[in-house]
């Protein structure tokens, strides 16, 4: 015997000291965490820095990013990329790329759906 | 000191036949529990493990299921992380025994991974096995995750798209020989590299299918092992460790680093060299993982060439995932680290499927699990005790 049932779970979410990272999503701006021993800078950000420091600040970087390497398919386009000024990499949901674009810049989202996106740099458009 | 005395696996499939994950998990209990030859009373210690509430739509699972079982007034815990959560159970039962806590401990790995949700919505839920307030939130798959990686690590050694394919045939052409294996599959090469491709390089066929299903084992102090299991296997070393859990975080992102250290770790226990392993059962939840899984592991100086010679080949001087792995047996995830350390310790005492069983023996057996991409890795193992 089988009988069908649905849950439905309406979250709240709230994500404190990371809600600079998540607002700066929607805005379109990259906001990373900087490191106060080492300076080296998070995008995402890391609480705790490979230094083990916890002391760090939030700083805006420029929002442009380098893609390192791209995977597509029927799940979608995505990348790891590296952001101006980061000393980490990101995964990022690629929009509009061709296969041969390696240079893209953040892109807002709609708030309600927090996301990484990256849009290609066309020539006079960065 | 710890040693595995009852061992079994369900089915791997996708149920249709109307039964649950708890008639699964009662199944397997019962049966290791014949093998072992104790009785449920003898069991001081339930360890299950089940990756998510998600999936079974039951908190506190260990409750019910020791209930299930017909274990009253003993410890009941549930272990989880992720694609490790087996393989933890298993270390968590292996301390038990360790510290004097128990004499004899059930472990039970279970998830209904395939027939209570829909597949896409698995797929959702396995997106937040990452870090959900970052990759999770970019509605990124594990296949993607997995397929980023794995370019990383075919640019740096040469691992090509035929590779992949022939560990593909490889893995299901030794579950066309496992009776509880899902996909039971004679690929062909141009069969693998022209399907679906889900996110380059993986095609459909490079990934491990939704399974539903259980393991079981029962561990004993070696105090207390019954007189007609004298040749039990024993875990002789585990080990566990993490790494960054975002990818961009590491410093080699082909790489899969935390097994090195849980698989060093594992190693100093046993007071053995990865090269001493004969046979392993590794977590290919995707075809390129194993190879990342053997370089990181240390079970060769040359994966690469070793697997294009036959090495790790079912007839081959270390077979590895004679079961069929995650690819072929299939990947119910709370019963996949529990099931790698039953199929190590039958093949350790010559008690593995007919066509499967290998006639040369090893000292020594791996089984290595990792949840997210490499992420918490644990590593145990296994020493046959048959001569």
């Amino acid at each position: 015997m089988i009988i069908k049932q649905k849950l439905d779970l309406n979250y709240t979410l709230s994500f404190g000291k990371m809600a600079s990272w998540v607002f700066g999503l929607s805005e379109g701006k990259a906001i990373a965490l900087k490191c106060n021993q080492c300076e080296k800078s998070s995008f995402p950000p890391q609480r705790i820095c490979d230094c083990t420091s916890s002391k760090n600040e939030w700083i805006e970087l420029s929002g442009k990013a380098n893609i390192l390497v791209k995977t597509s398919g029927v799940d979608g386009d995505f990348a790891i990329a590296k952001f101006e000024g980061s000393d980490n990499s990101a995964v990022v949901r690629l929009k509009g790329f061709k296969i041969d674009e390696m240079n893209g810049k953040i892109s807002s989202c709609d708030p309600s759906q927090p996301s990484l996106n990256l849009i290609p740099i066309k020539s006079g458009n960065d | 000191m710890t040693f595995v005395t009852g061992y079994n696996l369900s089915q791997f499939n996708r149920r249709k036949d109307g039964s649950s994950f708890r008639d699964w998990a009662s199944e397997t209990f019962e049966a290791s529990l014949e093998t072992s030859s104790l009785d449920r009373s003898d069991i001081d210690t339930l360890i299950v493990s089940s990756e998510s509430d998600f999936f079974t739509l039951q908190l506190n699972p260990a409750s019910v299921i020791a209930d299930d079982l017909g274990l009253f007034n003993v410890e009941a815990v549930r272990v989880e992380g992720g694609g490790a959560s087996g393989q933890l159970a298993v270390h968590a039962g292996v301390k038990s025994i360790l510290s004097g806590t128990s004499k004899h401990v059930a472990i039970i790995g279970f998830d209904p991974s395939a027939s209570q949700l829909p597949s896409e919505t698995i797929k959702k839920l396995y997106s937040y096995s990452f870090d959900a307030w970052t990759d999770g939130m970019n509605g990124v798959s594990a296949t993607a995750l997995y397929a980023l990686s794995i370019q990383i690590f075919m640019s740096e050694t040469g691992l090509n798209e035929y590779d992949l394919a022939n560990l593909t045939i490889n893995n299901r052409e030794n579950a066309c020989l496992n009776p509880g294996a899902h996909l039971k599959i004679n690929h062909s090469q141009d069969e693998i590299l022209n399907s679906t491709m889900i996110s380059s390089p993986y095609r459909r066929f490079h990934c491990s299918p939704l399974s539903d299903g259980a393991a079981s084992i029962i561990l004993s102090h070696k105090n207390y092992i019954p007189s007609k299991r004298k040749t039990a296997p024993e875990v002789i070393g585990i080990g566990s460790a993490n790494d960054r859990v975002n990818l961009g975080a590491r410093l080699e992102m082909g790489e899969f680093n935390s097994k090195t250290i849980s698989m060093r770790n594992a190693c100093k226990m046993a007071d053995i060299k990865p090269s001493e392993i004969g046979l392993a059962e590794l977590y290919d939840a995707y075809a390129g993982a194993q190879f990342q899984a053997i370089k990181a592991l240390g079970l060769s100086s040359n994966f690469l060439k070793d697997f294009r010679n036959g090495r790790f080949h079912k007839e081959g001087e270390m077979p590895i995932n004679l079961s069929g792995g995650l690819m072929g047996q299939g990947a119910p995830v709370g019963a996949t680290g529990v099931g790698q350390t039953a199929t190590c310790s039958m093949l350790l005492e010559g008690e593995y499927h007919d066509e499967l069983q290998i006639n040369n023996i090893p000292k020594y057996a791996l089984a290595d699990s990792h949840g997210g991409i490499g992420t918490t890795s644990a590593t145990s193992i296994i020493e046959s005790n048959i001569n």
